[in-house]
C-alpha cells in the first residue's frame, strides 16, 4: 500500500511536468540547421528559401527544410525535443502563418521525420539542377499525399 | 473488495486467513514493478529501433510505420513463445511482458499452440482467443462508448 | 474395523507387494532421480496430447508395479485410480488398457491416498486379494485445464506450485512381502474461504491438520508413533501454516519428523516457487521415496496424509472459495510383529 502511494505520487508529478506549455516566441535563433538553395537553379526556390528563413528565426525549430514549385510549397520542420508534447500545436501555429504569408501557394507543413529526409532529398537535387520540373512536381505530389497517409 | 468477500464468512474462516497470511510469500512489489519497467521499456526501444528503420529505408512515415512495426514485434514473439522463451521472460518481467503488444501476442499464440491437439477448427481457431478476447471485446467496446459520448459532445455541446 | 468417526484399522494388515514410478524430464533433473522406475526425457512421451502422455504414465507404472510383483496382470481384481483432467479421462484410458475393473476417483491431489485407503478396506474386508492403485498427472495437460496454456507469459506468484509430470501406482496384497498398511483416516472437506488458486498450500492446510488430528485422536496414538508424518503436496506455504495450526492445537509433531512430498521431488534452484503439486506428487513421494527408504530399514512407521483443493476453474471464476480434502493412510514396516 504504502509503495503504491509513493509509485502514484511520482507518477503524478512525472505527468504534471510533461503538461506544461510554454509560450515563448523569442526570435534570434542561432543553431538552425537548414540550407538556402541557390538562386542560379532552374528552378525558382524564393518562395522557400524565405520560408525557411522566417521559421529559423522562432526558437522551437531545429532544422527546416521546404521546397516549392509554381503552386505549391511543402515543408517540413524538426523542433527541441522537450518541446514535443506541443508538436501538433506547434505545427498548426506554423501552418496558419505560413498560408497567411504565402497565400499565392499552397502550402503543407509536416513534422514527420520522412518527409524532413524526403524534402531533404529533394532540395539536393534541385541544387545540384539534377530534376526537372515535371519530375519536381511528381515528387512534390507523391510528398503531399504521403503527408495525409494516416495508416 | 476482499475485505467484503472475507465478511461473508464464518468467523473461523476469517481468523484463518489472518493467521494464514503471515505465512504467504508476499510478491516482491517493488522490485516487479522495477524489472517491469525496464523490460518493458526495453521492448518498446526493440520497437522504435523497427519503427525507425522502417522510415529510413523503406517508404513508411513515421505515422504509417506503426503497423508494420506491430506486425514485426508479433513476428518476433510467435518465434519466442514457440521456443519456449517468452514464458520465462514473462515470470521474471510480470507486466512488462504482457502489456506490450508482445504479450497479446504471446497470448494468442501460447492459446493456439496449446489446443492444436484438439484439431483446427474447434481446437486452435475456438480456443485461440480464450486469453486476448476480453482486450478485444472490452477494447472495441469502450471505443465505441468513447465515439458515442464524444458525438453527443459534439452535436449537443457544440465542442 | 472402524473406530471413532472416520477411521479404519486394518486388522488383516494389507501389504503393498510392489511399486512402479515414472517421471518426467524436470523430475529427473531433481532431487530424488532414484525414486523413479522409469524417467522420460521428453514430456510428450511420443503421444500426439498431453493427455495421452499421462495416460501411458499410468499405463506404464501399474505395468512395472505388477512386473515386479511375483503375479500376473491377470491376477489382478481391481484398479481404483483417479487423476486431475476432467471426468478423468486418463484414468479411465489407462483402466481400458489394463483391461482391470476399474473404480473412478477424485479428490484432486488427494487422490492417491483415498485409492490406496479403499484398496486396503477391500482387501481387509476379503472384497479382493490383489488391487493396484494408483495415480497420475501431467504438468502441461493441468497448466491447461486449471490455469494458463504453457507457453503464456503470465507471472506467477510465488505462492504457486509446480504440477508434477509423472505417474505412481503401487500393487496392494492380501498376503506378501512388504510395507503393510495398518489404518486410514478419511477426510472431510474443510473449507477456510480460500478463493487464491494461486495459493493452494494455504487452502490444504486446515484440511491436513484436520485429518491428522482426528487420526491421532482415533487411533489412539500420539505423533511421535511416527517417524515421519508425511504430507502429499502441502509445500512451503502450506507446511508452515499447517506447522502453526498443529502448534495452535498441541498437537506437538516435531518439525524434523514433519515431511512433504512437494518439498522432496525437487531440488532448490528448480524454479517450482513454493513446491510441487499434483496427484503424482504423494504417489512418487511416497511409492519412490519413502517406501524405498522403509525398505532400507531407515523408517519403520509412516503417516502419509495426501491433500487435495477440490476447486475447479470455473467455480473459481464463479465466485466460490476453494474446498479442500486431506486423506491419511498409515504404513507400517511390520519389522516390529510377528
Amino acid at each position: 500500500m504504502k509503495t503504491l502511494k509513493i509509485l502514484l505520487t511520482l507518477g503524478l508529478i512525472c505527468l504534471l511536468i510533461g503538461c506544461t506549455t510554454n509560450n515563448n516566441t523569442s526570435e534570434n535563433n542561432q543553431n538552425v540547421n537548414f540550407s538556402t538553395i541557390s538562386a542560379n537553379s532552374s528552378i525558382d526556390q524564393t518562395a522557400s528559401n524565405q520560408a525557411k528563413k522566417r521559421l529559423s528565426q522562432r526558437e522551437v525549430i531545429t532544422s527546416v527544410n521546404a521546397v516549392n514549385t509554381d503552386k505549391q510549397m511543402i515543408m517540413a520542420f524538426e523542433i527541441e525535443h522537450n518541446k514535443r508534447f506541443q508538436l501538433t500545436d506547434i505545427r498548426k501555429d506554423i501552418q496558419k502563418n505560413m498560408n497567411k504569408e504565402f497565400s499565392d501557394l499552397k502550402v503543407e507543413v509536416s513534422t514527420d521525420k520522412k518527409l524532413v529526409l524526403e524534402i531533404g532529398k529533394l532540395e539536393e537535387k534541385i541544387d545540384q539542377a539534377n530534376i526537372s520540373k515535371k519530375k519536381l512536381q511528381k515528387e512534390v505530389d507523391r510528398l503531399i499525399k504521403l503527408m495525409k497517409d494516416k495508416t | 473488495m476482499a475485505d467484503k468477500k472475507k465478511k461473508n464468512l464464518p468467523p473461523a474462516a476469517q481468523r484463518y486467513q489472518t493467521f494464514a497470511k503471515h505465512r504467504e510469500v508476499k510478491r516482491p512489489l517493488l522490485i516487479n514493478c522495477i524489472k517491469a519497467f525496464l523490460v518493458g521499456g526495453f521492448i518498446c526501444f526493440i520497437g522504435q529501433i523497427i519503427s525507425t528503420i522502417y522510415v529510413y529505408f523503406f517508404g513508411f512515415t513515421e505515422q504509417t510505420a506503426g503497423n508494420p512495426t506491430v506486425a514485426t514485434l508479433i513476428f518476433i514473439t510467435m518465434f519466442l513463445t514457440g521456443f519456449g522463451v517468452y514464458d520465462r521472460i514473462g515470470q521474471f518481467a510480470g507486466a512488462g511482458s504482457t502489456v506490450p503488444v508482445t504479450g497479446f501476442g504471446n497470448s494468442v499464440i501460447s492459446a493456439a499452440i496449446e489446443h492444436r491437439s484438439e484439431g483446427f477448427i474447434l481446437g486452435v481457431g475456438g480456443n485461440m482467443f480464450k486469453l486476448a478476447g476480453p482486450v478485444i471485446v472490452y477494447g472495441v467496446f469502450s471505443a465505441f462508448v468513447i465515439a458515442l459520448i464524444k458525438t453527443m459532445l459534439i452535436k449537443w455541446g457544440g465542442i | 474395523m472402524l473406530t471413532g468417526h472416520r477411521t479404519w484399522i486394518f486388522e488383516n494388515q494389507p501389504v503393498i507387494i510392489s511399486t512402479g514410478t515414472v517421471g518426467g524430464p524436470f523430475e529427473a533433473n531433481g532431487n530424488i532421480p532414484d525414486a523413479f522406475d522409469i524417467l522420460h526425457d521428453d514430456m510428450w512421451l511420443k503421444q500426439s496430447s498431453f493427455e495421452k502422455a499421462q495416460r501411458t504414465m499410468l499405463e506404464e507404472a501399474c505395468q512395472i508395479a505388477v512386473k515386479n510383483s511375483l503375479i500376473q496382470k491377470e491376477h489382478v481384481k481391481f484398479f481404483i485410480s483417479g487423476d486431475l483432467i476432467n471426468q478423468i479421462t486418463p484414468s479411465s484410458f489407462a483402466a481400458k488398457t489394463l483391461d482391470v475393473p476399474y473404480f473412478g476417483l477424485f479428490s484432486a491431489c488427494a487422490t492417491s491416498m483415498e485409492s490406496l485407503a479403499l484398496a486396503s478396506f477391500i482387501i481387509n474386508g476379503n472384497g479382493a486379494d490383489y488391487i493396484l492403485s494408483g495415480t497420475a498427472s501431467h504438468n502441461a495437460a493441468t497448466e491447461k485445464q486449471f490455469r494458463y496454456p504453457t507457453e503464456y507469459g503470465g507471472q506467477k506468484p510465488p505462492t504457486a506450485q509446480w504440477t508434477v509430470t509423472g505417474a505412481g501406482c503401487a500393487l496392494v496384497a492380501e498376503n506378501g512381502e512388504g510395507p503393510r498398511v495398518t489404518s486410514a483416516t478419511i477426510g472431510k472437506v474443510v473449507d477456510m474461504g480460500m478463493s487464491d488458486p494461486f495459493n493452494m498450500g494455504g487452502a490444504m492446510a486446515p484440511a491436513a491438520v484436520d485429518t491428522i488430528e482426528t487420526h491421532l485422536r482415533e487411533r489412539d496414538v500420539d505423533p511421535t508413533y511416527y517417524d515421519l508424518i508425511i504430507t502429499g503436496d502441502l509445500g512451503h506455504i502450506g507446511r508452515e501454516t499447517s506447522l502453526d495450526l498443529l502448534q495452535k492445537k498441541n498437537i506437538a509433531v516435531p518439525e524434523e519428523n514433519y515431511k512433504d512430498c512437494g518439498l522432496t521431488i525437487y531440488r532448490e534452484g528448480q524454479p517450482v516457487l513454493s513446491g510441487a503439486s499434483g496427484t503424482a506428487s504423494s504417489a512418487i513421494g511416497v511409492y519412490g521415496h519413502f517406501l524405498n527408504l522403509m525398505e532400507e530399514q531407515q523408517l519403520n512407521r509412516i503417516l502419509v496424509v495426501a491433500t487435495g483443493a477440490l476447486h475447479s476453474p470455473l467455480s473459481v471464476q464463479q465466485g466460490d472459495s476453494i474446498p479442500c480434502i486431506a486423506h491419511a493412510v498409515s504404513i507400517e514396516s511390520g519389522s516390529d510383529k510377528t
